[in-house]
């Protein structure tokens, strides 16, 4: 259950190559242009936020960098190499996570079997393998100190008990702990009561201080500005605004959506 | 520091009790001991040997289809063809013997296979078109008696099946008259149990039949998932099948009817979620003995034979009633796995006022997790 | 029996490859013949169920009616066994072109009576292969009554027959009907109601126990009535394979019980020779698909109408005729 990514790359030069690039990628429906010529690009250690109304592409964007779309146009880069992703098993292969707001945990199962689902240890010899139910609860417990999440009470109980900010952070701890170098987040912290936010960002921040390059979509401009280090601002399919974090203010951001919207 | 442990102590006692009471079979339990209180109370004739043979030789017949049909259920989807699965694998044993010259045991098993065939048509049907399961089985369960009733033309069939044979299968070998299906009966509710808790496709099953997208977001197969299940739906259809020419020697074109409808109610006394992802085959086998000890007990109290089944459809509602009255009544006991707000200052980033400026540089952000990569290390060690 | 070497209506049926060949043959043939083919008589049967075990002997006996006579016959079914449903296999029928139509009912007589007058105003015959209402089977024919004919059982009378050849041995104590297929109106229930009510009028206790229909079961719910009625003297199967019953008998080690039922398969025919069985009402379920195809294609050829209703059963099976009827069980036609 070792990770590929080693995260000592985090505090080196972010000059360095970006761990997913995408590069003028458009997509068309029919006749409508869902994107285009948008470019993007996500760093080992930092965070870039993805903002925009509803429909200004964003989660088409991600589906194209998870592997569900195949671009029109454009072309993708993983830690510098070129990659044509042919569904989103060949993304999570590579290290892309892509983790969905409503599709976080499975609630009836317990914690540590939403965390280690896809991936479970097992015991036993040839093709008589049991699962390996305490090595199950190691793997979980150090899949959530790892991001520094911490539950009260008992690993085996079911996810249906954690509150909803919860279900994010292991969705994010689970993707890290199995390898992820680049996490995908849509929307991790709409539809989160203030505080449960507040711990969702921090452990986003914590997935950051660990090496991961994060792509974090949200419309919450203090969610990102809160977060971000790059904030890439969409609107009809195209990216009509990408700055570093000390660029750009709230009022800008307001001003620069609510003019294209 | 030793009262903060002990308090952490009772508390996950608590919750390991409280997650004990939410199990799906624990209700089925409880319905089995007061369902066996009641009739016991009621005729001497009860705790008897004969009567615990007919309840073991009902409950195993069905259980069996039932726990088919819960770890179906568990995976999100129905099976409706049970019925005529277990009819037709009937008719192969008859047929494979009398027409094919077939040994006994060879025939029986090339019928469990035949039977696991069918299940995974039905599953290929499914995971292909995406139609619901209820309505695709309810369409299989349709051909697969028409080709049974085409098979046998309509007439009973019957077989000299040898001695050995069927004693081993279903004969009364056992303890008192008690049946060998008893005996596979158990064998087949601890492997499916095992199953669903101990090995990887169990828990897939118990995930797919949840969150399909989230199971498959995380490299599950779904599409082979789902499959299995209907195959091993199928496959305890059959087995059924078989014990019951075993049995009876025989096979007639209406076996198997109506076995779908009792094993889902079966399932759902057992603690088994319709809506998937959730249930047990402990669970199922307790429902089977409810259900076969009601069967046996408003026999045995003489309760008015033209209300039998009237009765019996009333206790089962009574039964998944108390069953999810209960679930509910434990479930908002507030459960004890909540987040840890008053935790360690040092997992705590302060927060940033809304707007305001946030601590940019990254060498800010290590201060404020100084134990974060030796963690991460030492958790890939 | 192949007297027309062009059509086999029975054989039609089962092979759509066999039907294809006939009609190439018949065209190739001779026009002539092809044109007397065109005025073959179509007879549908609307049944009950699919053509399956009772209803498997009533289709034979129609289709051997259907060769013999030399006209086209069709055992046409509803999705399921409902009143509904079967009207509308009825109407589906009419559409088809029927010259007549037998109809197996599910429900009261009346309950086709409007179905009928459509019919009969497209000029198609109605018969009936159900017996008379309960204890009507000596009486003549009512002229006003839309169906030709009845061709059946009286299942109430073949209740009593049982009951009274009960009586003939038990004077007291219980007796147990099992009834798979409770509110069935047209089968089991009045075969039922025909024995407890006979039984109870000559002051033998008599009950009805509901039973689901898997063999199984039916073999526990009646062992175990068994033990809980020590006092039950015989036991009768309503409508269901006689196998369960002989297991519960055999579990309650009750040799001494008498058991009856109706219909027989070759398990009953064992049965009866060793016993264990002491017998069973035949309904002569051949004729019920044959005799409906007679009546029926004689009165479109001639116009002729019987006079009362034709009733095939209750015939009594047990150890005295079993050897002449056996074979024939196991050729489909008893």
């Amino acid at each position: 259950m070792m990770t590929h990514s080693q995260p000592n790359g985090a505090a080196q030069s972010p000059e360095e190559t970006p761990v997913l690039e995408a590069v003028n990628i458009a997509k068309y429906f029919g006749a409508t242009t869902a994107l285009s010529d948008v470019s993007l690009k996500a760093w080992a250690g930092k965070v870039t936020v993805l903002l925009g109304d509803n429909g200004a592409g964003k989660s088409t964007l991600i589906k194209i960098l998870s592997g569900v779309y195949r671009p029109d146009a454009g072309e993708l880069f993983f830690k510098g190499k070129k990659v044509t992703l042919s569904g989103p098993d060949e993304a999570r292969a590579l290290g892309i996570a892509t983790c969905y707001q409503d599709l976080a945990v499975c609630d009836l199962l317990s914690v540590t079997r939403n965390i280690v689902l896809g991936q479970e240890p097992t015991k036993g010899f040839w093709k008589f393998r049991i699962y390996d139910a305490k090595a199950a609860d190691r793997l979980a417990r150090e899949a959530l100190s790892g991001l520094g999440v911490r539950l009260r009470g008992n690993l085996r109980s079911r996810a249906a008990t954690l509150s909803g900010g919860q279900k994010q952070s292991l969705a994010i701890a689970r993707a890290m702990y199995f390898g992820s170098s680049c996490l995908i987040l849509d929307e991790p912290t709409a539809a989160l009561a203030v505080r449960q936010a507040t711990r969702v960002i921090e452990h986003i921040d914590r997935a950051r201080q660990m090496g991961n390059a994060v792509i974090l979509i949200t419309h919450n401009f203090n969610h990102a500005l809160e977060i971000a280090d790059h904030v890439v601002v969409f609107a009809r399919g195209r990216v009509i605004g990408s700055f570093e974090r000390d660029e750009v203010t709230m009022q800008m951001l307001t001003e620069l959506v609510s003019r294209e919207a | 520091m030793s009262q903060k442990l002990m308090s952490s102590r009772s508390r996950e006692a608590a919750e390991w009790a409280r997650e004990l009471l939410l199990r799906p079979e624990f209700t089925a339990v409880g319905a089995a001991i007061v369902v066996v209180a009641v009739f016991s109370s009621m005729t001497p004739l009860f705790w008897t040997i004969p009567t615990l043979a007919s309840i073991s030789s009902v409950a195993a017949e069905l259980g069996i289809v039932s726990i088919g049909m819960t770890i179906l259920l568990i995976a999100g989807h129905f099976d409706l063809s049970v019925g005529a699965i277990l009819g037709l694998a009937s008719f192969f044993v008859v047929t494979l013997m009398n027409d094919f010259g077939l040994s006994p045991v060879l025939a029986i098993v090339l019928a469990v296979v035949g039977a696991t065939l069918l299940g995974l048509i039905n599953g290929i049907l499914q995971t292909r078109t995406g139609i619901h399961s209820f309505i695709i089985t309810l369409g299989t369960s349709l051909v697969y008696r028409g080709m049974l009733l085409a098979f046998t033309g309509g007439f009973p069939k019957a077989v000299d099946m040898p001695r050995t044979v069927s004693n081993i299968i279903a004969g009364p070998m056992l303890f008192g008259g008690m049946r060998m299906s008893l005996v596979w009966f158990v064998l087949i509710t601890a492997l499916a149990t095992i199953l669903l808790l101990r090995t990887r496709l169990g828990n897939w099953i118990q995930a797919v039949g949840q969150n399909p997208r989230a199971a498959h977001n995380l490299g599950v197969n779904v599409t082979r998932t789902t499959v299995i299940a209907f195959m091993l739906s199928g496959a305890l259809a059959g087995i059924v099948g078989v014990m019951q020419v075993a049995r009876f020697a025989s096979v007639d074109a209406m076996r198997g009817t109506g076995i779908e409808l009792q094993a889902v109610a079966v399932s759902v006394i057992g603690g088994t979620l319709l809506s998937g992802g959730y249930g047990s085959a402990i669970g199922a086998m307790m429902g089977a003995i409810v259900l076969a000890t009601i069967q046996t007990g408003l026999v045995l109290i003489s309760a008015p034979g033209f209300l039998y089944t009237t009765i019996m459809g009333v206790i089962v509602v009574g039964a998944v009633l108390v069953n999810n009255w209960f679930s509910s009544l434990i479930s908002r006991i507030a459960p004890m796995t909540g987040e840890e707000t008053e935790a360690d200052p040092m997992q705590r980033v302060s927060s940033v006022p809304r707007g305001k400026e946030i601590p940019k540089s990254r060498g800010e952000g290590t201060t404020i997790f100084p134990k974060a990569l030796p963690a991460k290390r030492e958790a890939q060690k | 029996m192949d007297i027309d070497i062009h059509t086999t209506p029975s054989k039609r049926r089962r092979s759509f490859l066999g039907s294809l060949s006939i009609a190439i043959i018949g065209l190739a043939c001779a026009a002539a013949v092809a044109s007397a083919e065109e005025q073959r008589l179509k007879i549908v049967h609307v049944g009950v169920a699919a053509p399956t075990g009772f209803f498997a002997y009533l289709n034979k006996g129609a289709e051997d009616a259907a060769r013999e006579l030399g006209v086209d016959f069709t055992y046409v079914f509803p999705s399921n066994s409902t009143l509904p449903a079967q009207v509308e296999t009825i109407t589906a029928a009419m559409a088809s072109g029927a010259d007549g139509i037998i109809i197996n009912g599910i429900g009261d007589d009346k309950a086709y009576y409007d179905v009928i007058e459509q019919g009969k105003a497209q000029g198609i015959a109605f018969g009936s292969a159900l017996g008379p209402q309960a204890g009507k089977g000596t009486e003549l024919r009512d002229p006003n009554d839309p169906f030709l004919f009845h061709v059946g059982a009286d299942e109430y009378a073949g209740g009593v027959v049982i009951a009274k050849k009960l009586l003939e041995t038990i004077k007291s104590g219980h007796v147990v009907v099992g009834n798979p297929q409770p509110g069935d109106s047209a089968t089991c229930q009045p075969r039922a109601a025909g024995v407890v009510d006979t039984l109870k009028a000559a002051n033998v206790s008599a009950e009805v126990q509901e039973l689901t229909l898997d063999p199984g079961q039916i073999a526990e719910t009646m062992s175990n009535y068994l033990r809980a009625h020590p006092d039950t003297k015989a036991m009768v199967s309503a409508c269901s394979p006689i196998a369960p019953y002989l297991e519960a008998k055999e579990r309650a080690e009750r040799s001494d019980l008498a058991l009856a039922g109706w219909d027989l398969d070759e398990t009953g025919v064992a049965a009866i020779k060793s016993g264990k069985l002491s017998f069973t009402i035949d309904q002569q379920q051949y004729w019920r698909g044959y005799m409906p195809v007679l009546l029926m294609a004689h009165y479109l050829k001639y116009g002729l109408v019987p006079a009362n209703a034709f009733l095939t059963g209750p015939a009594i099976i047990d150890q005295s005729n079993i050897d002449k009827v056996a074979p024939l069980v196991s050729a489909g036609y008893r």
